[in-house]
């Protein structure tokens, strides 16, 4: 299987950069999902920005939650750094049932 | 939930009242069970989270050299004209999927069929008379893409992980609260009116006896 990146320019450059083929450059206000679609074929990790996926939260939601296991989303901070917290801790409250301090783990 | 209900249906005898009881253990033995797994999982999910997370920094830290190397190759080449080299890299190589089993749960496993990272003779471009930056950054992002597939394969399984522990709190919990309740109340309730019936026919008896005496 392949890995697609879906995101930015500077961030597709930058895969491109490491042999990646499979990439789509997009903008904040087009429609992740159906981008997101596009690339699912064959491929085993999809990558895209955490600030995009911020932007189409629920598109990206339901994207994962399609049961397919691959293609794997990840979600990665752009050339600005990281755009929120990352999705480990809301992971940790639906585990849980509490939140818990990442830092205390 | 009412903690009245009981299961419907039912008729006040003996039969009944065995079958009830039989599923009320079974109820409270998967109860039992469920709640060890759920903990167990929990467990499990503690100790994948820490590695995530080390993972994760990595991989950021990472990803913040390489792009400060993009933009340097960018500032040297042009922004434009890096874009357009990119068309003639080498695709890197295959991933190569399998599946793993923790605790019940299928996780992925992700492997690159040779490491990412390459030579510079192998990247498909002549490096002659092109600025070194571009090399650089093309380095970094091997190196990043070679972390992203453990971060790939690790952030998915705490996520499949958390989803199956979801689904075993719901159980357990559907099952103390509601359905072993409501077995319980069942049996009072068949045993309360057996009790009943028991009473009537022994007083009904005992009228008899005296008016056959009389």
């Amino acid at each position: 299987m392949d890995i697609a990146v879906v995101a930015d320019e500077d961030t597709v450059t930058g895969f491109r950069l490491a042999g990646i083929k499979k990439t789509e450059i997009i903008e904040e206000s087009e429609d992740l999902k159906q981008n997101l679609e596009k690339h699912k074929e064959d491929t085993g990790i999809l990558i895209t920005t955490e600030r995009l996926a911020e932007k189409h939260r629920e598109e990206v939601n339901s994207f994962k939650e399609e049961g397919n296991m691959f293609p794997i989303l990840v979600e990665i901070p752009d050339k600005f750094g990281s755009a929120k917290e990352t999705e480990l801790q809301d992971l940790v409250k639906k585990a849980i049932g509490v939140e818990v301090e990442l830092e205390d783990i | 939930m009412s903690s009245e209900e009981i299961v419907e249906d039912v008729r006040p005898i003996r039969m009944d009242l065995l079958e009830m009881e039989e599923r009320l253990e079974l109820a409270e033995k998967g109860h039992d069970l469920l709640e060890e797994k759920r903990d167990a999982l929990v467990m499990e999910f503690f100790d994948i989270l820490k590695e995530a997370k080390g993972i994760r920094e990595e991989f950021e830290e990472q990803l913040e050299i390489a792009f400060e190397r993009l933009i340097e190759a960018q500032a040297s080449f042009g922004p434009e004209r890096l874009d357009s080299l990119t068309d003639s890299i080498e695709e890197t190589t295959d991933i190569e999927t399998a599946k793993s089993n923790i605790m019940g749960v299928t996780v992925p496993l992700l492997e690159m069929e040779e490491s990412p990272k390459r030579d510079f003779t192998e990247r498909g471009y002549s490096t002659i008379g092109l600025p070194p930056q571009i090399d650089e950054a093309a380095i970094e992002f091997e190196e990043a893409l070679e972390k992203v597939i453990k971060l790939a394969e690790i952030e998915e399984s705490i996520r499949l992980l958390t989803e199956e522990i979801e689904r075993t709190k719901r159980r357990v919990n559907a099952l103390e609260y509601n359905l072993i309740p409501k077995f319980e109340n069942t049996v009072d309730y068949i045993e309360m009116k057996l009790d009943e019936m028991e009473r009537e026919s022994f007083f009904r008896l005992k009228r008899v006896k005296n008016k056959l005496e009389r």
